[in-house]
C-alpha cells in the first residue's frame, strides 16, 4: 500500500505533538493547602527532596491519604502519628516502616511504591546511579511518588519547609496554639512559594 | 431424663485431673506444690502443696501463708478438656462412645465391653491398662487411673471415688446401688442450700433420704428434691450421650530426628500449613487466631497466640511459626546462625478463633484493605519481620509516645474504647500535636543566661529564666520565648517520679518539647 510522504509527515507530527503536550494522567493529589504550587498535584512517578520541615511532610501525606490512597512512611522512627492524623491522614490507610537494614531501601521503597500513592522516606546513607534508575523506572511503572527527607541525586523539584512563626507562646506563660510555615519549591531554577497556617482549620 | 432402670456404666476417673493437666501443658514439675484457683478460692491442688497443708476452699492468702513457695495459677476448664483429649481418644481405640462427665471423668456403656471381654472387672481392666500405657507413651505421664462399673453415673462416680490407689476398681452389682449409696453424705445430691436445710432436719445420709415418702421429698422440695430422692434410689438416666467428635482442624508435624534448624523446620511445616488452609477452606470457615505450639527437646511446650484481621492463609501460618522459632532463637545466649538452641520434637498449630465464611464475606467496597496492599505488605512483612511494618493509632496518655501505638501489620490496633481517647487526660500538651515525637526521649540541657542548669522545685518554682538550650548533636540554641512548668502526674502509687514538661521556641523559630527531673533534661519532641 502506497502512502504518500506529506501524510506521513503530518502523521508523525501529530505524534509527535501528542509526545510533547503534558502527560494526560493525573497527579497525585494534594492537600488544599498546595493548591497554588501543585495546581496539577505531585507529578507521578517522581522523586521530590523536601527539607526542614515535617511538617510540611505530613501535609503531602495528607493529600492521597485524604483522597482514598494509601501513604507509606520508611525509616522516620520519630513520626508524630496524632499530628499526622490532625492533618487529616487516614491512620488505617497509612503503612510505617521505621527500621530497617539500610541494604534493604531500594527494595523497601520498592514495594510499597507498588501499592501506595505517596511514599515519605528518609535518604539512604548511599545509593548508586544504578539503583536510582531502577527505583524511578519502579515508580513510574506502579505511577506513585517519593518525598525523600533530604538530598536526592535526581529530584523533579527541590522543597524547603521553614517554620515561619509560633504564636502563643511567651516568657513563662502561654503555649504554642498556632504557627505559619511557608514551603518554597525550586522546581527547573524557578522558585514558587506557599505558605499556610498550622493547625489546618478544617 | 432419670429412669427406673438406669444404663450400665463404666466410669474411667483420673484424681487430680486439674493439676495434672496444668503440670503437663505449662511444664510445671511433678513434684513442686501447686494450687489452683477460680475466684480467689483454692479449686485443686498437686499432692506436695497437700502434704503443706493446702486444701481446697482456701482463701489464696491463707493457702500462701500454709505453704509460701506455693505455685498459684487460674483453674482453667478449658485448658484441662484439651488436655483430656488424647486420653478420650484412647478410651475410644478400646471402647466406642465416651461421654464426659468433666475433664478428668469420663463414662462408657459397660454391656457390650463386659461381653466382649468376658467380665465386667475384666474390661475396666482392660481399659484402665490402655488407657495407662497409650498416657506413658504419649504424653510420657504415669497417670494413676480409676474405675468403676454400676447402674447410672451417679452410682459410677461415686463408686470411683471410693476407689484406692492398691484397689483401683470397684464393682457395684446391679439393683444394689441403694446399698452402696446409703451411706453417702446428702451434699452429693442437693446443692448447698438444700443440703443444708435437710442436714438440719436431721436428714444427713441418702439413706434417710431415700427412705422418705416420695410425694411428700416432691412436695416439701420441689423438682431438685425429687431429683435428689430418685438419685438416692439409685435411679438414673438410661441412655448416655456420646460426645460428638469435633472435627480436627489443627496441623501438627513432628521431626524424628529432633530438628535444630529454622529453614528445616519451617520447610517441613509448608505441606501441612497447606493442608491446614485447605481443610478451612473446605470446612467453610475462617481463622482470625491460632494458636502456635513448638515442643523442645527437654520437654518444654512453647505456646504463643497469633491474631490476623482477616484471616491465615499458608503464607501467614508458616511466618508465625518462623516468628515464634526466631523468638526462640533470640531468647537464646549463643548465636549461631540458623541454628536454635533447642531441638525441636513438634509443632502444633490449633484454630483458636473461627467463625463461618460467610460472616466474612467482602463488603462491595472493602472493609479490609484490597488485596494487593495486604499481599505487598505481607510480603514486606515476611522479608523484615514481623516488627518490620507497622500500624499505628492515636490513643489517650499524657506523654506522647503513649500517645502513640504501633502494631505490627496483621495485628489487631486496640478498640476504640481500649485507646480511651475520649477521657480526659489532664497535662496533655494543648495546641497542635508535635510532628517529630522522638520514639527514644534525647539528652539535653537548658540552662540561664549565665550557663547554671535549671531545676523545678517541689513548690512548681523555676530556678531561672530558660535562656539556652543546649542540643548533643546541634550546639546551643537561643530559646525566644517558653512555658513551664507543666507537671506531668501519673503513677504516683507506683513510682513517684516529679516529671516536668517545658515548651521552648529557640532563635530558629523551632519549638520543643523538653521533660525535666531533677536537673536532667530531656527532648521529648519537636515542632518544625
Amino acid at each position: 500500500m502506497a502512502t504518500t510522504p506529506t501524510a506521513t509527515v503530518a502523521e508523525l507530527t501529530k505524534l509527535l505533538a501528542r509526545h510533547d503536550s503534558a502527560p494526560v494522567t493525573a497527579g497525585v493529589p494534594v492537600h488544599e493547602v498546595f493548591a497554588d504550587i501543585f495546581p496539577h498535584g505531585l507529578r507521578s512517578g517522581a522523586v521530590y527532596s523536601l527539607r526542614g520541615s515535617m511538617t510540611a511532610a505530613l501535609a503531602l501525606l495528607a493529600g492521597p491519604s485524604l483522597a482514598g490512597s494509601w501513604c507509606g512512611v520508611v525509616g522516620v522512627p520519630d513520626l508524630g502519628v496524632e499530628a499526622a492524623a490532625e492533618w487529616g491522614v487516614q491512620l488505617d490507610r497509612l503503612a510505617l516502616v521505621p527500621r530497617f537494614d539500610p541494604a534493604d531501601w531500594t527494595t523497601v521503597i520498592a514495594a510499597l511504591a507498588e501499592v501506595t500513592a505517596l511514599v515519605v522516606a528518609a535518604p539512604p546513607d548511599r545509593i548508586s546511579p544504578g539503583e536510582v534508575s531502577r527505583l524511578l523506572a519502579r515508580l513510574r511503572t506502579s505511577g506513585s511518588t517519593l518525598v525523600v527527607l533530604g538530598p536526592w541525586p535526581r529530584a523533579v523539584a527541590e522543597l524547603t519547609g521553614q517554620v515561619v512563626e509560633w504564636r502563643g507562646l511567651h516568657q513563662g506563660h502561654g503555649h504554642l496554639s498556632a504557627g505559619r510555615v511557608r514551603l518554597e519549591v525550586t522546581e527547573r531554577h524557578r522558585r514558587r512559594q506557599a505558605e499556610f497556617a498550622v493547625p489546618v482549620r478544617p | 431424663m432419670i429412669g427406673p432402670d438406669p444404663l450400665r456404666v463404666l466410669m474411667l476417673w483420673c484424681p487430680d485431673w486439674p493439676v495434672l493437666a496444668v503440670q503437663l501443658t505449662q511444664g510445671v514439675p511433678h513434684d513442686a506444690p501447686l494450687a489452683l484457683v477460680d475466684r480467689g478460692l483454692v479449686v485443686a491442688r498437686s499432692a506436695a502443696a497437700a502434704a503443706e497443708g493446702v486444701e481446697t476452699g482456701l482463701r489464696i492468702r491463707q493457702a500462701q501463708h500454709r505453704c509460701p513457695d506455693l505455685i498459684v495459677l487460674p483453674h482453667d476448664p478449658i485448658a484441662e478438656a484439651r488436655a483430656f483429649e488424647p486420653m478420650l481418644h484412647a478410651v475410644e481405640e478400646k471402647i466406642p462412645d465416651v461421654q464426659v462427665i468433666r475433664p478428668g471423668l469420663a463414662a462408657v456403656r459397660a454391656k457390650g465391653a463386659a461381653r466382649f471381654y468376658g467380665g465386667e472387672e475384666s474390661a475396666a481392666r482392660a481399659l484402665l491398662d490402655h488407657v495407662r500405657s497409650h498416657a506413658k507413651g504419649e504424653l510420657r505421664l504415669s497417670v494413676d487411673l480409676r474405675g468403676a462399673v454400676a447402674d447410672g453415673f451417679f452410682t459410677a462416680e461415686h463408686a470411683a471415688y471410693a476407689t484406692t490407689p492398691g484397689r483401683p476398681i470397684r464393682l457395684i452389682p446391679p439393683g444394689a446401688s441403694t446399698h452402696f449409696l446409703a451411706g453417702l453424705s446428702v451434699t452429693t445430691v442437693s446443692d448447698k442450700r438444700t443440703a443444708n436445710l435437710l442436714q438440719r432436719m436431721g436428714i444427713r445420709t441418702l439413706r434417710d433420704l431415700a427412705d422418705l415418702p416420695r410425694e411428700q421429698v416432691h412436695a416439701r422440695f420441689g423438682a431438685a428434691g425429687l431429683h435428689a430422692h430418685q438419685l438416692a434410689h439409685g435411679e438414673d438416666s438410661p441412655t448416655l450421650s456420646p460426645r460428638t467428635l469435633p472435627p480436627d482442624l489443627g496441623m501438627s508435624v513432628t521431626f524424628d530426628p529432633p530438628a535444630v534448624h529454622l529453614e528445616q523446620i519451617v520447610a517441613q511445616c509448608e505441606p501441612a500449613a497447606t493442608g491446614f488452609v485447605e481443610t478451612l477452606t473446605r470446612a467453610s470457615l475462617i481463622c482470625t487466631e491460632i494458636r502456635v505450639t513448638v515442643q523442645v527437646e527437654p520437654g518444654t511446650l512453647l505456646e504463643q497466640q497469633w491474631r490476623h484481621p482477616w484471616q491465615f492463609g499458608r503464607a501467614e501460618v508458616l511466618d508465625r511459626v518462623r516468628w515464634q522459632l526466631e523468638d526462640l532463637a533470640a531468647d537464646a545466649v549463643t548465636v549461631d546462625d540458623d541454628g536454635l538452641p533447642a531441638a525441636v520434637l513438634a509443632v502444633h498449630v490449633m484454630p483458636e478463633s473461627l467463625d463461618s465464611t460467610a460472616h466474612h464475606a467482602t463488603a462491595l467496597w472493602g472493609d479490609r484493605p484490597d488485596e494487593k496492599v495486604e499481599h505487598a505488605l505481607t510480603g514486606l512483612q515476611h522479608r523484615l519481620g514481623h516488627e518490620g511494618v507497622l500500624t499505628s493509632a492515636v490513643a489517650g496518655g499524657r506523654l506522647l509516645h503513649e500517645r502513640r501505638v504501633l502494631r505490627p501489620w496483621g495485628d489487631a490496633l486496640p478498640t476504640t474504647r481500649e485507646r480511651r481517647l475520649e477521657q480526659p487526660w489532664p497535662g496533655t500538651v494543648p495546641g497542635p500535636a508535635p510532628p517529630t515525637v522522638f520514639s527514644q526521649a534525647r539528652q539535653a540541657q537548658v540552662t540561664t543566661e549565665h550557663g547554671a542548669p535549671i531545676t523545678v522545685d517541689d513548690r512548681g518554682g523555676v530556678s531561672g529564666a530558660p535562656a539556652w538550650l543546649h542540643l548533643p548533636d546541634d550546639g546551643r540554641r537561643r530559646i525566644t520565648a517558653w512555658a513551664g512548668p507543666w507537671p506531668v502526674r501519673q503513677r504516683w502509687w507506683r513510682k513517684q517520679r516529679d516529671i516536668n514538661r517545658f515548651q521552648l521556641i529557640d532563635n530558629q523559630s523551632t519549638a520543643w518539647l523538653a521533660l525535666t527531673e531533677g536537673s536532667s533534661w530531656w527532648i521529648e519532641a519537636r515542632y518544625d
